[in-house]
C-alpha cells in the first residue's frame, strides 16, 4: 500500500484545534494536581526504562468518557472541573463535598475557605484569596501558602508530603485547592483538621482555621495475608472503600533501608486491571529486629463484587551504595557492592582545563541495543563524579549531594568501542561545577551504580479476598 | 528530532510546564487523529487527548532520552486509546453487514480517503496499531516492536496481514462499488 495515500486519507480528519488546544490544558492541570511528591532525579535502568514508561498508564480514577458526564455537574463541580480533579467532580455530582464558608483576614488578605471533601484518603479543600497580594515577593500570577496542619512545625508535617496546591487568578485575587493525602494508618470517617497559614507569597500573617472533615462510607476487608522473597517480605494489610475511592494498605520489610519495594500491578481474578505503576502514600518507616517496615497506602480501581482473589506484581529496586577510589591509583576497578557492575580505568590524564578518563564498563549483557548504549551514555554523564578529597566525607548518605565547589559532577562521555563499551568522560575542571585548588593526588573518582541496575520484577503473588 | 526541540524536550523533563505545553500543542494534529482513528468520534477523542497530557505530564520526568519522546508519547495514547476502549461500553463489534451502515467519517468529502479510513478503523486493533505506526507516524518495525512490546517478527505478521486485510476488502468494495 502507498505511504501517501494513507497518510492523506488519515490528514483529511478534520482537527477541532481549539477543543484539542483545551484538552490539552486540562490533562496539563489535572497532572499539576496529581503531582504529589516532589521531583528527584531519576535515573532509568535499561530494562526500567520500559516499566517506568508504564508508569504513565495507570489511567485515573474514573474514565476519561467521566469528564462528559460530569461536564453538567453543578456549581460546586465546576472548581473541580477547572483544576482536572475527576474525582472531585464525580463527588460533587454525587452531593458528597460539604460547604465550609469559613473566612480569616490578616495584613489585608482575606483567605476563604469554601468547600471540603474526605473520600478514602484523599482530602481536598478549596477557597479562594483576595486582597493586596502584589505587595509579596512572588512573581504575579504565581500563589504560595507557607502552612501547617495540626500542631505540626515547618517541615515535619506529614500532611505536606502529599500535598499539592492549584491555583487560578481571578479578578480580585485566587481561587485555589490544596489536595492531601491522608498520612495515618487508621482512617476515621471525620475529624477536625487545624490549619494555620504562615505566609502567603511571602506576606506573613496568620491565618486558622478548624476545618470539619467526613466521609459517610469508609469501610474494611482485612486481607491479612503475607509473601516473602529472598531477603524481604511483603504483608497485605487490607483495602479500604470509601464512596469513590478504594485504596490498598501494604507493609514491606526489607534487610535494606534504601531499597525500594513495591507493587506495580494488580489484576483481580476476573482480569480487571486494579493499579499498574501507582504512587504510593508512605505511612510509616521504622527499623525492627527483622528489618526496615514501610507501611504504605496506594489507590486502586473499584472492587468488583464477584472478584475472589487479586494477584499482585512486586518489583525491587535495590540501592547501591556509591564506590570510590583515588585518582592517582594509575589504572584501576570500581565495583558496585551489590552487582556484578563495575568499571575498569585504564587512563587518566589532564589536558589543559580537563581531565580524560578512559574506562571499559564491565558486567553488561553482551549484545546491548542502541537504546540501552544511549541510556548507559547519558547516565554515565550523570555516575561519574570527581570529589575534593577534604570533603568526601562530608557527603550526607541520606542526602548524597556533593559539596559545592569540591566536586565535579557533569562529564561529556563519548563511546570509544561498542564492543567492550569503551568510553571517554571529559571533566571540565574550570566549569561552574569546579573543585577549589585541584590537584589530581587529591582528587577522589565515585560512581553511583544505582542507576544501571535494573529494577527486579519478583514472581507475581496471589491474596484471596475474604467472602 | 531537531535540536531546537530536543532543547525543549529536556525543559520538560526538568519540570518546565510552559516547555511540556509547547512540545505537546506541536504535535496536537497529530494526537488527535491518532487518538480519532480508534474510536471514531471527537468527544473520546479529545477525552484521548486530555487523559494522554496528564500521564505525560506525571511522568515526563521518568524519560531520561529526550530523543524518543515522541515515541514515547505515542505509546501512552495507544495505551489510552486502548483504555478508552476497554472501558467504554459503547464499542459495539462490527460485522460486515454493520460496516456499510456506520460511517465514522461522515465529514471527509473524498470517498477514497472515507473508505480507507473507515476499513482501518475497522481491522483488528493489533494490526491496526502497526499499519498506523507503520504509515501514518512512519516508524521503523522496530520501534513499533518497543511500542506495542511485541518481537519484530510480530509486527512484520501484523503489517502484512493488515495490508491482505485492507487488500482483500479495497478489491471487494470496488467489485461491488
Amino acid at each position: 500500500m502507498d505511504n501517501n495515500k494513507m497518510k492523506d486519507a488519515i490528514d483529511q480528519i478534520d482537527v477541532p484545534k481549539e477543543a484539542v488546544m483545551k484538552a490539552i490544558e486540562k490533562g496539563i492541570a489535572q497532572g499539576r494536581q496529581a503531582t504529589r511528591k516532589p521531583r528527584k532525579k531519576v535515573f532509568i535502568t535499561t530494562i526500567a526504562a520500559a516499566s517506568l514508561i508504564g508508569l504513565t498508564l495507570s489511567s485515573g480514577l474514573i474514565n476519561p468518557s467521566m469528564n462528559r458526564v460530569l461536564a453538567a455537574a453543578p456549581l460546586i463541580g465546576g472548581i473541580y472541573e477547572e483544576f482536572g480533579d475527576k474525582l472531585g467532580m464525580h463527588l460533587s455530582a454525587q452531593n458528597l463535598v460539604s460547604d465550609l464558608n469559613m473566612a480569616a483576614t490578616a495584613n489585608g488578605m482575606t483567605v476563604e475557605l469554601n468547600n471540603a471533601y474526605f473520600d478514602g484518603d484523599s482530602v481536598s479543600v478549596t477557597g479562594d484569596i483576595t486582597g493586596d497580594l502584589d505587595k509579596g515577593t512572588n512573581e504575579t500570577g504565581e500563589l504560595s501558602f507557607d502552612m501547617n496542619f495540626e500542631n505540626n512545625n515547618g517541615d515535619s508535617d506529614p500532611w505536606l508530603n502529599g500535598m499539592s496546591t492549584a491555583s487560578k487568578r481571578t479578578k480580585s485575587g485566587y481561587k485555589f485547592q490544596w489536595k492531601l493525602a491522608y498520612p495515618y494508618e487508621t482512617i476515621h470517617k471525620g475529624f477536625t483538621l487545624p490549619i494555620t497559614i504562615h505566609y502567603i507569597n511571602g506576606i506573613k500573617g496568620e491565618w486558622t482555621f478548624n476545618i470539619p472533615i467526613s466521609q459517610d462510607k469508609i469501610e474494611t476487608i482485612a486481607i491479612d495475608q503475607s509473601q516473602a522473597y529472598e531477603g524481604l517480605q511483603i504483608y497485605i494489610k487490607e483495602i479500604l472503600l470509601a464512596n469513590a475511592s478504594t485504596t490498598l494498605e501494604f507493609k514491606t520489610i526489607s534487610a535494606f533501608e534504601r531499597d525500594h519495594i513495591d507493587l506495580y500491578k494488580a489484576v483481580d481474578d476476573l482480569g480487571n486491571e486494579l493499579f499498574y505503576y501507582e504512587n504510593n502514600t508512605t505511612l510509616s518507616r521504622t527499623a525492627e529486629q527483622d528489618g526496615f517496615h514501610t507501611n504504605l497506602r496506594k489507590n486502586m480501581e473499584k472492587l468488583n463484587g464477584k472478584a475472589q482473589s487479586i494477584t499482585l506484581y512486586p518489583s525491587v529496586s535495590i540501592s547501591d551504595p556509591p564506590v570510590r577510589k583515588l585518582l592517582n591509583a594509575g589504572s584501576f576497578t570500581l565495583e558496585s557492592e551489590r552487582s556484578n557492575l563495575g568499571i575498569k580505568v585504564n587512563k587518566i590524564k589532564e589536558v589543559g582545563k580537563t581531565l580524560l578518563l578512559d574506562y571499559e564498563f564491565t558486567g553488561m549483557p553482551e549484545d546491548i541495543s542502541k537504546n540501552q548504549l544511549a541510556i548507559l551514555l547519558n547516565n554515565l554523564s550523570y555516575s561519574l563524579t570527581l570529589i575534593d578529597r577534604e570533603f568526601a566525607d562530608k557527603i550526607d548518605p541520606a542526602n548524597p549531594v556533593p559539596p559545592a565547589s569540591h566536586s565535579i559532577s557533569k562529564n561529556e562521555v563519548t563511546l570509544l568501542d561498542k564492543e567492550t563499551l569503551r568510553f571517554q568522560s571529559v571533566f571540565d575542571l574550570d566549569g561552574e561545577d569546579h573543585i577549589k585548588n585541584y590537584s589530581l593526588e587529591n582528587t577522589l573518582l565515585q560512581i553511583d551504580f544505582s542507576s544501571f541496575i535494573e529494577t527486579k520484577k519478583l514472581a507475581p503473588f496471589k491474596v484471596t479476598l475474604p467472602k | 528530532m531537531k535540536n531546537q526541540n530536543i532543547k525543549l524536550v529536556k525543559k520538560a523533563i526538568n519540570g518546565n510546564t510552559k516547555a511540556f505545553e509547547l512540545l505537546i500543542k506541536q504535535h496536537y494534529e497529530q494526537l488527535y487523529r491518532t487518538a480519532f482513528l480508534y474510536v471514531h468520534n471527537q468527544e473520546d477523542s479529545l477525552d484521548i487527548v486530555q487523559e494522554t497530557t496528564y500521564q505525560a505530564f506525571k511522568s515526563i520526568h521518568t524519560l531520561k532520552n529526550p530523543e524518543y519522546f515522541m515515541t514515547w508519547l505515542t505509546r501512552i495514547l495507544i495505551r489510552c486509546s486502548r483504555d478508552l476502549q476497554i472501558k467504554s461500553k459503547t464499542v459495539i463489534p462490527l460485522t460486515e453487514n454493520m460496516l456499510s451502515a456506520v460511517k465514522p467519517f461522515p465529514e471527509i468529502k473524498n470517498e477514497d480517503s472515507t473508505m480507507l479510513l473507515e476499513i482501518i478503523a475497522n481491522l483488528d486493533k493489533r494490526y491496526r496499531t502497526a499499519i498506523i505506526l507503520f504509515y501514518y507516524h512512519d516508524h521503523s518495525i522496530r520501534t513499533i516492536s518497543e511500542l506495542m512490546e511485541i518481537p519484530e517478527g510480530t509486527v512484520k505478521t501484523y503489517l502484512s496481514r493488515g495490508k491482505e486485510a485492507l487488500r482483500k476488502i479495497l478489491i471487494k468494495e470496488q467489485c461491488h462499488g
